[in-house]
């Protein structure tokens, strides 16, 4: 039940992103809001079902964007699989996976992004599309990885808060 | 009987002593020890007077800032809500501004019917240049549909819901217009970049490319109306190895700051697919 928290949740993420901070770039790129509260939910101790955050928050950013359907599920299934693995690898230091699952999954959401994208007709060229979109947009989103990892973390103690032991 | 005369005497002294006290008081003989001794008791008075007056103000002019600090905020309530005023009043102003122009633009070609939209969002990826709009097919709106502003080409409504809809702009990678120049009167192929900057390729060699060189839609395609205007060209390149000419151009919209749009309900473009020749197997 807990989990239809996503919707309300996302929709306005996807707003915010749509609206906001798809206008704020550096040279092309812009920070991913969505891929940001996803990997640091991914990342929450007592989350279990962080997949149905996934799927609700990619299915609402495919509703707005042009990328085909498959790509952003698979970015987002991809960033949300690195958080869990690194979660169990590095669990003493969350701040940490949250920095290396940021910068890991930007990089391989873009590039399945491109990948798709130029099968469906989009004539991008990769390398120039990693130094102009992925680098800057990375780097944007390291900057914001922090302030939204505290948010998240604040929120799942709020919906999963710790049990007081006897 | 000497007890009588002697008070009597101490009455008539007192009453001399009176009345010469009042004849040097009347002539102005006695001033300077009337000022000498008034002195002191007219400052004592001011002093008195200076110490009531500021318990009278301590005790009451407290109630007074109270009323002016009251007064002060209810005022710099007013003031920031008029600035707010003035400010929504400016962004309406202008909205109003861009309005205008469309409608102008709307007005000179009756052949066309339009739907003004509004600019509400933008492709969350940043490899496409995508905006959304705020009317959709419950508006008229279908896929496909030209969109313009009072300068030019903006793109093509590329996914429509009941009540949005999502443009194509003619800066995205994926664009691909039809065009011609106004001058030279060829043909050519407009495309957009991961950049935002808009490329004229697939110009004939022995085409005359001029800096500042009017581009207009061509109408090939069926995707486009004819003579729409698109941009200039910028900077015209010419290599003796490639086929065919290109340049960079200038688009006639600012896509950075377009607010409001009209999409051209009237026009369906021609599905040319089945027309195609498929390589055969």
């Amino acid at each position: 039940m807990l989990d239809l928290l996503a919707l309300p949740i996302f929709s306005l993420l996807v707003i915010l992103q749509s609206t906001i901070i798809s206008r704020l770039q550096v040279v092309n790129g812009s920070a991913d809001l969505v891929l940001l509260v996803i990997v640091a939910w991914s990342l929450q101790e007592r989350v279990k079902r962080a997949w149905v955050w996934t799927i609700i928050g990619a299915g609402m950013v495919s509703f707005v964007s042009a990328v085909p359907l498959l790509a952003t599920f698979t970015g987002y299934l991809l960033a949300m699989g690195l958080a869990r693995l690194l979660h169990r690898r590095i669990w003493q230091a969350p701040i940490l996976a949250m920095f290396i699952t940021t910068t890991v999954s930007s990089v391989l959401q873009h590039l399945v992004a491109l990948v798709f994208l130029n099968l469906s007709g989009s004539p991008i060229s990769i390398p120039q599309a990693f130094v102009l979109v992925t680098v800057p947009s990375a780097f944007l989103n390291l900057i914001l990885a922090l302030p939204v990892y505290a948010l998240v973390t604040d929120f799942a103690n709020l919906v999963y808060p710790v049990e007081d032991e006897k | 009987m000497k007890k009588a005369s002697s008070n009597s005497w101490q009455i008539y002294m007192v009453m001399l002593v009176v009345a010469g006290l009042l004849a040097l008081a009347l002539s102005g003989y006695l001033n300077t020890i009337l000022r000498s001794a008034l002195s002191p008791l007219i400052s004592l008075q001011t002093w008195f007077s200076g110490r009531y007056m500021a318990i009278y103000e301590f005790v009451t002019v407290p109630r007074d800032v109270a009323s002016l600090r009251e007064r002060n905020a209810q005022l710099e309530s007013e003031n920031s809500s008029l600035r707010t005023q003035i400010v929504q009043l400016q962004q309406q102003l202008r909205e109003a501004d861009v309005l205008y122009a469309l409608l102008d633009f709307a007005r000179d070609r009756p052949e066309n019917r339009y739907v003004a939209s509004a600019v509400i969002g933008r492709d969350p990826s940043p490899f496409l240049h995508y905006i959304i709009i705020d009317h959709g097919s419950d508006d008229g709106l279908r896929h496909g549909m030209p969109v313009v502003t009072e300068r030019g080409l903006v793109g093509r409504v590329d996914a429509v819901t009941a009540g949005a809809a999502r443009v194509q702009l003619i800066t995205d990678p994926a664009s691909a217009v039809n065009v011609r120049l106004e001058a030279a009167g060829v043909e050519a192929l407009l495309s957009g970049s991961i950049t935002g900057d808009v490329t004229l390729e697939m110009v004939p060699p022995d085409a005359a490319l001029q800096t500042g060189d009017l581009i207009l839609t061509s109408g090939l395609g069926g995707n486009y109306p004819p003579d729409v205007v698109v941009g200039q060209v910028l900077t015209p390149r010419k290599t003796s190895t490639e086929l065919f000419q290109s340049a960079s151009v200038q688009p006639a919209v600012d896509f950075t700051s377009l607010r409001a749009v009209l999409v051209i309900i009237n026009f369906r473009p021609v599905n040319i697919t089945p027309l195609l020749t498929t390589p055969v197997p």
